[in-house]
């Protein structure tokens, strides 16, 4: 087994990498590049907290074999505060208590940020059906939809 | 197990965060794919969306030498028609068959499917072609497919053939695939003018496989002799059930509630988990499963055929 | 909450913002430089002497370091009993005990080694149900027992698998059954449960060069990890630093013993390298305690007025193969057996029994929620028997406040709570909305369950708080409970902002922790860590209230009576000019003259509960007049639900519940009782670990395996599967010695729902389920069994119409 060079571009930043193949994508965020919002659980694909956005869709980053990932771009909550700003759905995570352990919020933060950026008027059907994919043992979720329906919402009134 | 004899066996791993040792290849055209396969056969796994192949790995059921990676070949990424039929590629992925036009137009059955199919970040992945390669028998595209009669296309570099998805499936994640070959796709004859598709898949919970899962095509209701039904299901058995016998059933002139009833005894007959009371995958109870053949077959034919939904 | 009070009561936001912004750090995420990585390998057989261990392929695997077995490390360690192996040593107990450890350079590597350790196994007879445990020729899973140290409240029965039995007796049963006009009689039986926090179990240990042992680690509590380290290592207290980072979930799961001892020892073997073991969500289910499953035998008689007059029950914990916490939940369940009413005759006798499952331990609820689900069917179905109002009958029943006895003759305190009211709330909140679902085959049932709580706690069971004033006026807060998400940390702040009315935001409580760095607290377990935190911190801030006033009586040179607190600074009553600030007292107030008044402000607080005392073992009665929990929380709960009749499937419209306490953050409280609330449905209606018990699956798995050890098999509550609608009350009720008044209520939040949804379900259909979950193939196969007419009703409307 050797390893394999890659390039990825992690929240805005290209870098070049090189991979073992038997590593996931999940090890090369957390464990090469020190990127610990993104965490494990059952790497089997069912929890969902691994859960970064590569090339803008969610996905889980403990099924995504490293050099598979070679090109793509990953964005993960690192990147969501920009010059110290942190993001809308940021935002109303803390207004709504959107979060507990803390141990899912990542996921949730960036489920959050697909929903805001790809259905703009979302029901709390639509949210409910994409946070799905990911497991919360604290909240029960409520507060995170609430979040997520604000963040939405402040979109939508351009707020920034 | 004996009690009282010592053996030696491997301890348990009960899980692993990184895979075993093998080499990946991304291949761009299928050429190159079909290449590695003749080469490497049984110790090359091809790979599209890994959300089973990554499980297996860590669980230490397989230990792949090499891992082709064909999410990048443009033409197992197709869905098309040509008039007659409609070609699927291998490397479709479920939120495509959500998307798709064709597919919703055509192959309605096959879109529910995929709208039942595990989450949102599974579906970007997730391929149509790793959903038969891995032969479950919770497989939601399974049912779709054996209503709407696909067939499995093979390659390899002596060539190609099809194989019905009746005889590709052959066991629990076992198939009738030769180690040198790779589904390409599926081809799907249109479905008959008029005829009405549909899935329908129960749950238990937001995110689960099928506990049963039902396909219906339903074409020429009111004229026994022209009326086509077809039935398939999943997870009643070992592999994937096409329900031939309702071809039959349903050209007989009798009242059509006796004909369902006919077809659902049939369906109940095929059951074959017979291990325990839960089944092998431990869903639900032998009992509760026959249950749901007769509510889930009752419900989607009156959906079919009236129009009218229950469940 | 009364408006009077400007932080606590109000919907302050959560201080652990790095959650949301990035940067929280869990045990999960911390890394030493030079670290090595452990990986356990587990037995493949329930029950079975180990011959020998064959690792010589592992340590040829590059990058390995070493292979323990359980012969290097042959002593026991154990929480209430000392019965676990540190890793299996002569027998493994269960399938997955761990039987071996790989220490490498790298995960991959010490993985990769793994799969190359050889063992030779004898098996052995296994019992798989405490049924079988308890029958005379039953496998004896602990054969030495008798030498196990325990702790004296709990009582093992050698020779048997019996780890526990508790007693309690009072009144004369059989003579008040005899004169019942209605009794129920029944059987329960609640499964073993996952606690499936999200970060699984993970600990970093180093020992440095003077000998001191660190470790970093997922836990609940830092410093009964430190008790328990010390005890089971013999390693002494200030050689012993238990660092606590935010831990991702715990819910009783990571209370106990945990497996922190691993990496120490193999860090000691190892010349004090750090060595980090991190499971995987499956391991986690074998390698940590899971909770007990319960059988439950229950009896309970009343008058034709309505009076409960007699109960009886024997409860058995299916304790796995260790028993941790679970033998002390024996003891809970049945101290607290009657629920919150009061019943003058009970016999109770409740036992933790050894099988070889995976091991078994505390669980969000402590007991109540099993307690509840099997007392509160029974309470509903003698209502029904008598023909009176479930609610009524509850009401007739409940403890009243400063004159009821309980199951184990404590008189509870006049303040101790209202149990009625709720009860009365929640039927009115179900009652608001009276729609019919418009499908003839789904039917709506409402159902009502009532609950108590208190924290099952050692009498000695403390805490204790500092209060620092920083330079610059801003102030540091030291506790030593465990930050898990509950949000103690953000409700303490509040708490020291109203005491010393000083804006939050200039108030720290770190949520991060060393047991060499903070005062002590006992446990984060019970609901009692806001209770016991805050008492705690509410006296500290007096204390620095009363440096800060001394040190202005004697700058103003007026006597002390003469200054007052308020806002950051003492004043001179009447002259408000004559001040001194918190940021100027805070190394001792420097007068024009230099002279320097007082020194650095330093306030300590601590809180012990008042008068806790302990059972009598044969009759479970208090010893002498006094209380088993400082607080009692008391609520109901109550469903609105859909039962498809077609498919069995359940939809809960509406659950409500309330609560007697004050809440002193309503977004957090919020977020306990929604979560607490899918949390408990989800249990009543999906959870279970499930065993091959009957052997049906002999040749299929392995035997004695769990068999469903992942969240496909597993199922936990997703996002749309939470109720339409969750509402919820705090009635305000205050407790005078509670910090604000306010109770615990992270647990109770989780009691009511399996009696609640299994009293709606007869409300609804007529059909009585004792068993949990609730799934539908078991609620189908009830209706077959029961009302049989009703599934028959339902399919006519499948009919097709052609
Ligand atoms: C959490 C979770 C939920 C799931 N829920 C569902 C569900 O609801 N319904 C359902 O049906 N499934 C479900 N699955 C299973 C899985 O996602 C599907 O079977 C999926 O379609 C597999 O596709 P893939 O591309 O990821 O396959 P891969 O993992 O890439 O491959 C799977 C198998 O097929 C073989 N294979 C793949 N492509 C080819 C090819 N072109 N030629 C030959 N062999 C090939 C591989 O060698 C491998 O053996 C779930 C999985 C997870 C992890
Ligand atoms: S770790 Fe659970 S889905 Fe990736
Ligand atoms: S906040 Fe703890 S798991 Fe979601």
């Amino acid at each position: 087994m050797k390893p394999v060079r890659i390039t990825l571009t992690v929240n805005g930043i290209k870098r070049e990498l090189d991979v073992m193949p038997n590593e996931s994508l999940l090890h090369v965020l957390r464990d090469r590049l020190h990127i610990i919002s993104v965490k494990g659980n059952c790497f089997r694909g069912e929890c969902g907290i691994c859960t970064v956005l590569m090339n803008g869709r969610p996905v889980k980053s403990c099924q995504v074999l490293a050099p598979e990932a070679d090109g793509s771009e990953i964005v993960t909550l690192e990147g969501l505060v920009k010059n110290g700003e942190p993001s809308l759905v940021q935002k109303a995570f803390l207004e709504e208590f959107g979060y507990q352990c803390g141990f899912c919020t990542s996921a949730f933060v960036l489920l959050g940020e697909w929903i805001i950026n790809n259905i703009p008027n979302p029901t709390e059907e639509q949210i409910k059906e994409v946070l799905n994919a990911v497991v919360c043992r604290c909240t029960g979720y409520q507060q995170i939809i609430k979040a997520i329906m604000k963040a939405a919402q402040w979109k939508r009134e351009g707020k920034s | 197990m004996s009690v009282g004899n010592t053996r030696k066996e491997s301890a348990v791993v009960l899980w692993r965060e990184y895979f075993p040792r093998y080499e990946y290849f991304k291949v761009s055209s299928l050429e190159e794919a079909l290449k590695l396969k003749a080469e490497y056969g049984e110790n090359a796994y091809i790979g599209a969306g890994f959300t089973c192949l990554t499980r297996r790995m860590r669980a230490g059921k397989i230990f792949p030498k090499y891992i082709i990676d064909i999410k990048g070949v443009e033409e197992l990424k197709k869905i098309e028609s040509n008039g007659d039929e409609i070609f699927i590629g291998s490397a479709v992925t479920f939120h495509e068959l959500k998307a798709n036009s064709l597919i919703a137009e055509h192959l309605p059955a096959l879109r529910d499917a995929a709208l039942g199919y595990g989450d949102l970040e599974l579906s970007y992945r997730a391929t149509i072609g790793g959903n038969i390669g891995n032969a479950s028998p919770q497989a939601d595209s399974a049912a779709p497919l054996l209503v709407y009669r696909a067939r499995v296309v093979l390659k390899s570099l002596s060539g190609e053939r099809e194989l019905p998805l009746e005889e590709f499936i052959v066991g629990v994640n076992k198939t009738a695939i030769k180690p040198d070959e790779i589904i390409t796709g599926f081809r799907i004859p249109h479905p008959p003018a008029g005829s009405k598709s549909g899935y329908l898949k129960f749950k238990r919970s937001a995110e689960d496989r099928a506990v049963v899962g039902i396909a219906a095509l339903v074409a020429n209701i009111k004229e026994p002799s022209q009326r086509t039904v077809r039935l398939a299901y999943v997870s009643i058995a070992k592999t994937p059930v096409y329900l031939r016998e309702a071809e039959e059933i349903f050209k007989k002139d009798e009242p059509i509630n006796k004909l369902i009833n006919e077809a659902v005894e049939a369906a109940q007959s095929k059951y074959d988990m017979p291990v325990g009371k839960r089944g092998i995958d431990l869903r639900a109870t032998k009992e509760y499963r026959l249950h749901l053949i007769k509510i889930g077959t009752k419900a989607l034919l009156k959906k079919l055929i009236e129009g009218v939904e229950v469940l | 909450m009364p408006d009077s009070y400007k932080y606590v009561g109000s919907k302050v936001q959560r201080i652990d913002k790095d959650k949301v912004l990035g940067g929280a750090e869990f045990a999960y995420d911390f890394e030493l430089p030079g670290m090595l990585w452990a990986k356990l390998v587990g037995s493949p057989y329930p029950h079975a002497k180990i011959v020998s261990v064959d690792y010589s392929d592992a340590l040829k695997v590059p990058g390995v370091v070493a292979v323990f077995t359980g012969e290097d490390f042959p002593f026991k360690v154990g929480l209430y009993a000392a019965d676990r192996d540190v890793l299996a040593r002569k027998k493994a107990l269960y399938y997955g005990h761990p039987v071996a450890a790989v220490i490498a350079e790298s995960l991959d590597a010490a993985e990769e080694a793994a799969t190359k350790i050889q063992v030779e196994y004898e098996p052995l007879p296994y019992s798989l149900k405490v049924e079988d445990s308890l029958k005379p020729d039953a496998p004896i899973i602990h054969e030495e027992m008798h030498t196990y140290k325990h702790a004296v409240f709990i009582y093992p029965k050698p020779g048997t698998n019996i780890a526990h039995q508790t007693k309690v007796r009072k009144g004369n049963v059989e003579e008040a059954f005899s004169k019942a006009d209605v009794v129920v009689e029944k059987v329960y039986r609640e499964p073993l449960l996952s606690h499936y926090y999200l970060e699984p179990w993970t600990g970093i240990a180093r020992v440095r060069s003077d000998g001191t042992v660190e470790v970093w680690s997922s836990h609940q509590s830092p410093f009964a990890v430190r008790e328990l380290l010390s005890k089971s290592l013999s390693i002494p207290m200030n050689k012993l630093v238990v660092h606590h980072l935010y831990t991702g979930g715990g819910f009783g799961g990571k209370a106990g013993l945990l497996l922190e001892h691993l990496p120490i020892l193999f860090s000691k073997k190892l010349g004090g390298r750090p060595v980090k073991l991190r499971l995987t969500a499956r391991e986690n289910f074998f390698y940590m305690a899971q909770r007990a499953g319960y059988l439950i035998k229950m009896k309970t008689g009343a008058t034709k007025d309505g009076k409960l007059i007699a109960h009886w029950g024997e409860y058995y914990l299916d304790a796995g193969a260790y028993a941790d916490y679970t033998v002390n939940m024996a003891r809970a369940i049945g101290l607290t057996a009657t629920g919150p009413y009061e019943i003058p005759n009970i016999h109770v006798d409740s036992f933790a029994v050894y099988t070889n499952k995976v091991p078994t331990t505390a669980f969000r609820g402590f007991t109540m929620q099993e307690l509840h689900y099997a007392f509160e069917s029974q309470i509903d179905e003698l209502a029904h028997k008598l023909g009176m109002d479930p609610a009524e009958f509850r009401l007739l029943n409940v403890f009243k406040p400063g004159i009821s006895r309980t199951a184990i003759g404590e008189r509870l305190k006049e303040d101790a709570g209202d149990p009625a009211t709720p009860i009365k709330e929640v039927v009115k909140m179900l009652s608001e909305d009276d729609e019919k679902p418009k499908k003839p085959w789904i039917v709506r049932g409402k159902g009502i369950a009532a609950f108590w709580k208190g924290p099952f706690q050692p009498s000695s069971a403390a805490s204790s708080a500092i209060v620092k004033v920083n330079d610059d006026g801003t102030v540091d807060v030291l506790v030593g409970t465990g930050a898990m998400g509950q949000g103690t940390i953000t409700a303490l702040t509040q708490i020291v902002a109203e005491e010393l009315g000083i804006p939050p935001e200039i108030i720290r409580v770190s949520p991060h922790r060393s047991t060499d760095m903070v005062p002590y607290t006992w446990q984060t377990v019970g609901s009692r860590g806001l209770f016991s935190e805050g008492m705690s911190v509410i006296m500290a801030c007096e204390d620095l209230i009363e440096q800060v006033r001394e040190v202005a009586s004697i700058v103003f040179d007026v006597n002390k009576n003469m200054i007052e607190y308020s806002e950051g600074k003492a004043c001179v009553k009447g002259e408000p000019w004559h001040c001194i600030t918190l940021k100027e007292a805070a190394l001792g107030y420097m007068n024009p003259k230099g002279v320097t008044v007082g020194g650095p402000l330093i306030g300590r607080g601590y809180y012990v509960p008042p008068r806790n005392v302990l059972t009598d073992p044969e009759t479970g009665q208090v010893l002498e007049e006094g209380h088993l929990a400082p607080f009692y929380t008391f609520g109901a709960g109550g469903v609105e639900i859909e039962i498809n009749l077609l498919t069995g499937e359940i939809k809960v419209l509406k659950a409500v519940s309330v609560y007697d306490t004050p809440a002193v953050n309503p977004g957090l409280a919020e977020g306990q009782v929604v979560g607490g609330t899918v949390m408990g449905l989800n249990i009543a209606m999906r959870e279970r670990l499930i065993y091959d018990e009957e052997g049906e699956y002999k040749g299929v798995f392995p035997e004695g395996m769990l068999l469903n050890p992942c969240l496909t098999g597993y199922l936990l509550a997703r996002a749309s599967d939470i109720p339409e609608k969750i509402e919820f009350k705090f009635l305000g009720v205050k407790q005078k010695d509670a910090p604000f008044g306010a109770k615990g209520i992270a647990e109770l939040t989780m009691i009511p729902w399996p009696a609640a949804l299994a009293n709606a379900i007869y409300n609804a259909i007529g059909v009585r389920i004792t068993e949990l979950p609730i799934t539908p193939d078991k609620l189908i196969e009830e209706i077959r069994k029961q009302k049989p007419e009703l599934l028959e009703q339902a399919e006519k409307y499948l009919e097709v119409n052609l």
